[in-house]
């Protein structure tokens, strides 16, 4: 599948007018959904603006595909009106919980990976991209807590919800930085492991060590640039899996437009390097 | 929690339940007593669940803070941070979309001991509400005065200017709200250098319309009247029926100015005419 | 809320709106209501300089943070708000601490 999406950005509020402005090179953007379910107004109408020039890609962090229960219809309404209006290029979900029994709780959750667990995702995966009409890619999520009970490896798990669901991947390489140092796995393995088939976006962000416990807990907290470790390790995925749709988060500390560009011509340089096919 | 009565939970319920119910307890609070899963205590002991307990409740307080920046002005951010979590443990988010969160805090802050002593606090609080509310509503193009300037009297007595989508007003009978939140409203917004809130305040009624004809939410000085028009032209009313009820607060009102202002602020949505006959007044 | 009394609306009442609502379109006309597109201009330029005005609000991220920067207990001090400068009726009101 050929997108033609070469490395893109996360969309802030504060960039929107560059953000507009800047050349059509493969650029694209990435916007949480929830942030734009609304009636009207000026954020609706920045998107638009932006999506005339721009594509963009809906990264939604509160389907809650995971949890023990469908994902809220209205919720699901909400996005598919969106993704009818802006048309985006990529819509993606986490392998998480966030929503469970009537509140929801503003972060991705873990869970064991058991066959219970499997078939929960595999049917929510399945009933959001029946109400999208669109297939949609399933990130690997950050951990922080070594979980009894799990019957599958993340990557076997992906993979598995992938063949059932008939969904793709979207592999986050900081995420698997941040895991494999609290968790204490290897990353490179992990990346090598991944299917590359299936990756239909990565991600790349900057990390940060827990303010109490240093670098033994490490946070994702998308508040600095990318790191050299994510960066190498980047290399070496695009290396073997070849050019994907890269988007570089950026959530708070957040540095000047033209900062974030550079950071994204670094991965458009990889993107391109020789001897690189196209996916 | 499962009712009594119901199944029990799979495995997968069970475990959302424990690991929901380990969050809500703040940490160091005693780890005893996490119900329904053996293997959780063993979770939460580790260090890493501190980053998912304070992630969820950062969160919810900082969605709180940017809904409610005039409140955070008012009273620091120190304190509003600390009342947001309790607010939180309380009143969690019910959806994803953090836009909507805290649609209850003028209630909650209403019944909060600790601001007991600034009984404006709740009120400032609908204004930064309706604020949000303004700011995310439907696009609609207002009605044009000269729409309603071309009309036959007898039409414009018969004639219903439905609010904007987005229009919000309210009156406050005893305190001067619309003047409390704009300034603390326009200093978290960037526009107006922070200073002494109390310099031009007259402790008296005021009201005020919140509304976003374009791009921009703007807010307008109402008069109690005002507010009697809107609340009629809200239900449905015609202009002669609005026009009696601003009379009946304020028998002094200027109509002329009011109906300028309102159109002047965009504040109709939709104009009709009603097909019930013009009652003349016995 | 609503006042549903049919008073009398006189003859004088409805002039009075219909001269309102000349006056507004001529403000219009004059362009004294130019605030629509100054204020669309400065609610963009205000998304642009990063205030939270026209577009920030609340972020929803995947960003996790170990920081208990909440913690109601810390709260020493009356808070650094505006509210200290606002006299009431009752007197200068004031905050209480919070325990959480």
């Amino acid at each position: 599948m050929t997108t033609g999406l070469s490395a893109g950005l996360g969309l802030k509020p504060r960039h929107y007018e560059e953000a507009f402005a800047a050349p059509a090179d493969g650029l694209w953007f990435e916007v949480h959904p929830e942030n734009y379910m609304v009636d009207g107004g000026p954020r609706l109408a920045w998107l638009e603006t932006i999506r005339s020039r721009h594509p963009l890609s809906l990264h939604g962090v509160g389907m809650s595909l995971a949890a023990a229960a469908e994902p809220d219809p209205d919720h699901l309404r909400r996005l598919a009106g969106l993704v009818d209006r802006v048309l985006p290029a990529l819509v993606s979900e986490h392998l998480a919980w966030s929503s469970w029994r009537g509140a929801y709780r503003p972060d991705l959750l873990p869970f064991p990976r058991t066959r219970e667990a499997l078939q929960r995702v595999v049917d929510n995966v399945d009933r959001v991209q029946r109400a999208l009409r669109r297939q949609i890619a399933i990130e690997n999520p950050s951990h922080y807590l070594r979980i009894d009970g799990h019957e599958f490896d993340e990557i076997a798990f992906l993979t598995e919800l992938a063949r059932r669901s008939g969904c793709r991947l979207l592999l986050d390489v900081n995420n698997v930085f941040v895991s494999a140092r609290n968790l204490g796995f290897a990353p490179e393995a992990y990346i090598d492991a991944f299917p590359a088939h299936l990756i239909a976006e990565v991600h790349l962000a900057g990390h940060s060590p827990d303010p109490a416990l240093g670098k033994a807990l490490l946070i994702d907290s998308h508040d600095a640039p990318v790191a050299p470790a994510v960066w190498s390790l980047y290399e070496r995925l695009i290396a073997r899996a070849g050019p994907r749709p890269t988007l570089i988060e950026r959530d708070d500390n957040l540095p000047s437009f033209a900062a974030l560009q550079l950071e994204r011509r670094r991965a458009v340089a990889v993107l391109r390097a020789p001897g690189r096919e196209a996916a | 929690m499962t009712p009594t009565g119901t199944p029990s939970p799979s495995p997968l319920a069970a475990f959302q339940d424990a690991f929901a119910a380990a969050l809500a307890v703040p940490e160091g609070a005693g780890g005893g007593g996490l119900p329904g899963h053996p293997d959780l205590a063993g979770l939460v002991a580790q260090p890493g669940f501190a980053v998912y307990r304070n992630t969820v409740m950062k969160g919810c307080v900082d969605a709180l803070q940017a809904n409610y920046p005039s409140i955070a002005g008012l009273v620091g951010e120190a304190w509003f941070r600390a009342a947001a979590v309790v607010h939180a443990r309380a009143h969690p988010p019910l959806r994803p979309t953090l836009l909507d969160y805290g649609a209850g805090f003028a209630e909650f802050l209403a019944a909060f001991e600790p601001a007991r002593e600034l009984p404006y606090l709740p009120d400032v609080a609908r204004l930064d509400r309706c604020w949000t509310e303004a700011h995310v509503a439907r696009d609609e193009v207002p009605v044009a005065a000269a729409m309603l300037a071309r009309l036959e009297p007898a039409d414009l007595a018969r004639t219903v200017l439905r609010p904007h989508a987005s229009a919000r007003w309210a009156w406050f009978d005893d305190q001067p709200i619309r003047s409390i939140w704009q300034r603390s409203r326009e200093v978290a917004q960037g526009e107006a250098v922070a200073g002494d809130v109390n310099a031009d305040l007259r402790w008296c009624g005021e009201g005020v319309l919140i509304v976003r004809p374009e791009a921009a939410v703007r807010w307008v000085p109402l008069q109690r009247a005002d507010c009697a028009f809107l609340d009629v032209c809200a239900a449905g009313g015609t202009l002669a029926a609005a026009a009696g009820a601003a009379l009946a607060v304020d028998a002094q009102a200027d109509l002329s100015a009011l109906i300028a202002r309102l159109l002047d602020a965009g504040a109709f949505g939709q104009l009709e005419l009603s097909t019930d006959q013009f009652q003349e007044p016995p | 809320m609503m006042n549903r009394n049919a008073l009398a609306v006189t003859a004088f009442a409805l002039s009075a709106l219909a001269a309102g609502a000349a006056m507004a379109a001529d403000n219009k006309d004059k362009g004294m209501d130019k605030k629509g597109v100054a204020e669309m201009e400065k609610c963009y330029g205000v998304a642009l300089a990063g205030k939270n005005d026209c577009a920030a609000g609340p972020g929803t991220t995947c960003a996790g943070t170990s920081k208990a920067d909440y913690q109601g207990n810390a709260w020493k001090q009356v808070a650094k708000g505006t509210c200290t400068t606002i006299k009431t009726p009752k007197g200068m009101g004031s905050l209480q601490p919070i325990k959480s």
